[in-house]
């Protein structure tokens, strides 16, 4: 199934006012299938078999080439107008133009309206065309919807070419070193009549059907008609408002004798090129492949249409939008169905890729399961084996772990102390208390860090009191009593050691008596009491939780 | 008349090329997709099972490697009582032995009733921790008695014992008199001291008494 705007190669139906030419049309080469005259009997029937047939089904481009063609240059206003307006106003001034040809269509020129002293609206000018739907043209299209290839277009073969005669001018002005205004290509169709193509800037400006009789053995006779045909186009010219001085390039499609008797003849001022259609087409940079009748012009239109993925003028018709659209939408259609088809295989394929895999996978992990299970078994019987309950054991020693860690290592520590008193020293009063850690809430240390650093965490602390006569040195006791707490330091490095209080001062528990009146006989009566406090934090208290 | 533009076989194509899409669409999503993550989610379930095997395996080599080694723990800890239910009378009896063997002069013991305290690890092992508080007076000639006592209970008494406070405070001085009295036989208390203790064991869950908290 050939896609209809994509494809390089076509068939090209062109329709003249003898019959009806069938072209195979390729990037290489333009063949001529057939020429099927309009009174060939059941011509439809043969058409379509031509179309499936021999031209494989490819889709089909319709070139309209009839003598009957109507062209008319009007001016649409550009002001207050939107894009959508537009295209509104543009069909109703088509169908006031046109009112009985209903294959018609509108181009717009590059050429703008001259400006006028009356201020009037800017406007845009268009060249409105149409054909009528004769029997040709119903002809045509009943064999193309019996065959059913896909339609690519239809289009008027002057407009099509006019591209076509700017560009052999633009080459043919590169050789001259000369741009010529207004161009004129004349080309001699298959079916005998002489197509002519003038343009202007590169825009088409004139078109002209003659038909001649085919004099292709009479080479002077032929060149004099051609040269009559050139003349009378010359003068439409002068009236369309020709000019010498704006430069004119003249394409005729001719060869041997009868191209040198045509150079005689044409004497107006003009760039003249003679060329077979294959030196058209070289200069193109068109194929047509071989031709065994190089004089005529139709296969160089072929060639040049034949190729467009984009035409100039497509022509709008009920006709042909019954037949183009449906095979449009059914080969995009195609195409989205192929396209969706192949992402759906592919998701299916990588599904079922994955899937595969995933079971493949699955299959190794069981058997490595089942081995791991066994293992586990195992281990688990050997445990069983040991004869006793593995969660009391751990837990147990856990918790007795616990507790030992959260206990105050009494004995220890008065082990400590007493090599640390030494002999003279003694002790009247020692408290060793367990004290819980003050439990910050994790929420307000979270916001505010710094009350880490304030937080009391003892977890034991000792008390050691030692009581010195109220006769006593108190310079002295306080000496022992700092010795005592470096030797403590220096026994216990790991704990906080601070004397508390030293000989100075009393417990506020005892009673005072001071005499005054006689200094030298005063006396304190009670006691020097000294403390010294130890405080440490269990190692594990966090783990005890008890 | 769609089949008079577009042709009975190109209409028949186009339908054959949508029953496919429809097909192999609903056999991706429907069944294929569906499976397939059927079979992820069993795979990854599959591997979380075998890394956890692994991981169990791991443990439990691990654990019986220090099961091997807690055991010998374990025996001591039911040997020195730590799975007894505190008996009073055991604990009477004790006393009077620990007095007697660390020459304290007198020793008043208060055992407050048993207290059952909440422990993660005990429960696991379907266990509780008893607790009783334990006060002792004690009267002595001198310190080294008291730490002898102290050092007595830690190592007679079953389960865990831990000394929250201790007060050790000297009543008396040793002099002329107490030594006369020595000679004549009789004793001198020159030390008192304060202790609170906790005594914690473990007992199953079913030796509870029903109304013990």
């Amino acid at each position: 199934m050939s896609l209809p705007f994509l494809a390089s190669s076509r068939t090209i139906l062109l329709v003249s006012d003898e019959a009806l030419f069938i072209y195979s049309f390729s990037v290489r080469a333009v063949a001529l299938v057939e020429s099927v005259p309009w009174d060939t009997p059941d011509f439809s029937k043969y058409v379509s078999d031509v179309l499936s047939k021999d031209c494989k089904g490819r889709p089909a481009l319709i070139l309209y080439d009839m003598v009957e063609q109507h062209y008319r240059k009007e001016k649409v206003m550009r002001r207050g107008v939107s894009f959508l307006d537009k295209s509104t106003m543009l069909k109703r001034k088509l169908h006031v133009a046109f009112p009985n040809y209903p294959v018609r269509a509108a181009l717009q020129l590059k050429e703008k309206a001259p400006k006028t002293e009356d201020k009037a609206a800017p406007a845009d000018i268009y060249i409105f065309a149409a054909v009528p739907q004769n029997e040709a043209f119903k002809m045509t299209m009943d064999a193309v919807q019996r065959s059913l290839v896909p339609v690519v277009n239809f289009c008027l073969l002057p407009i099509e070419s006019s591209g076509m005669v700017k560009a052999l001018s633009q080459k043919s002005a590169k050789k001259s070193k000369q741009k010529a205004t207004w161009s004129v290509f004349i080309g001699q169709h298959r079916s005998g009549s002489v197509r002519q193509v003038v343009t202007k800037n590169g825009e088409i400006a004139l078109t002209r059907m003659s038909p001649i009789a085919d004099q292709g053995d009479n080479a002077e006779a032929w060149a004099d008609e051609i040269h009559q045909e050139f003349k009378a186009t010359m003068s439409y010219l002068s009236r369309f408002g020709y000019d010498e001085a704006d430069g004119l390039d003249v394409t005729i499609i001719s060869e041997g004798q009868a191209a040198e008797s045509l150079r005689n003849k044409i004497e107006e001022n003009c760039t003249l090129n003679l060329m077979s259609v294959v030196e058209a087409a070289k200069t193109l940079g068109v194929a047509v492949g071989y031709q065994d009748e190089e004089r005529f012009a139709d296969p160089l239109h072929i060639a040049w249409i034949g190729r467009k993925t984009r035409f100039a003028l497509p022509m709008k018709a009920d006709e042909i939008d019954r037949l183009s659209m449906p095979r449009k939408v059914a080969t995009l259609a195609t195409i989205g169905l192929i396209g969706a088809g192949a992402y759906f295989a592919y998701g299916l394929h990588a599904g079922v890729t994955k899937w595969t895999d995933y079971s493949g996978n699955m299959g190794s992990l069981q058997n490595r399961k089942a081995q791991l299970n066994s293992k586990y078994q195992q281990e688990v019987q050997r445990k069983n084996e040991m004869g006793f309950d593995v969660q009391l054991v751990q837990s147990s020693i856990s918790i007795f772990d616990s507790l030992e860690a959260g206990s105050v290592p009494t004995l220890d520590l008065f082990k400590e102390i007493g090599q640390a008193l030494g002999r003279e020293l003694r002790l009247h009063n020692v408290k060793v208390e367990n004290i819980e850690a003050e439990v910050i809430d994790p929420l307000q240390l979270l916001y505010n860090p710094s009350l880490a650093n304030g937080v009391d965490q003892r977890d034991y602390e000792l008390t050691l009191t030692m009581k010195y006569p109220g006769t006593a040195d108190v310079q002295k006791g306080n000496e022992e009593v700092l010795a005592f707490q470096a030797r403590l330091r220096q026994i216990m490095p790991e704990l906080k050691v601070e004397v508390t209080r030293l000989l100075r001062d009393y417990e506020y528990t005892e009673g005072l008596v001071v005499n005054t009146g006689d200094i030298q006989q005063a006396r304190i009566q009670q006691d020097f009491v000294a403390e010294i406090k130890i405080t440490a934090m269990l190692k594990a208290s966090e783990e005890a939780g008890l | 008349m769609i089949l008079d533009i577009l042709g009975f076989k190109r209409v028949a194509f186009i339908a054959i090329l949508l029953a496919v899409n429809v097909v192999v669409a609903l056999a991706l999503y429907f069944y294929v997709q569906p499976q397939s993550m059927q079979a992820q989610l069993q795979l990854n379930g599959l591997r979380n099972a075998v890394a956890k095997l692994d991981t169990d395996i791991s443990n439990l080599q691990l654990e019986l490697g220090q099961l091997e080694e807690q055991q010998e723990t374990f025996e001591e800890l039911k040997k020195s009582g730590f799975f007894d239910s505190q008996g009073r009378r055991q604990a009477e009896l004790l006393f009077k032995e620990i007095q007697e063997r660390s020459g304290v002069d007198k020793a008043e013991v208060s055992v407050s009733g048993g207290e059952i305290e909440e422990n993660e690890d005990a429960l696991k092992a379907g266990h509780k921790i008893l607790k009783s508080e334990i006060s002792i007076r004690i009267r002595a000639l001198n310190d080294i008695s008291v730490f002898h006592y102290i050092h007595l209970v830690k190592k007679l008494f079953p389960g865990h014992v831990s000394l929250s406070s201790i007060e050790l405070k000297r009543d008396g001085e040793l002099n002329e008199t107490v030594l006369r009295g020595f000679a004549t036989g009789k004793t001198a208390s020159l030390v008192n001291a304060d202790l609170k203790l906790t005594w914690r064991t473990m007992i199953p869950e079913d030796r509870v008494i029903g109304g013990a908290s």
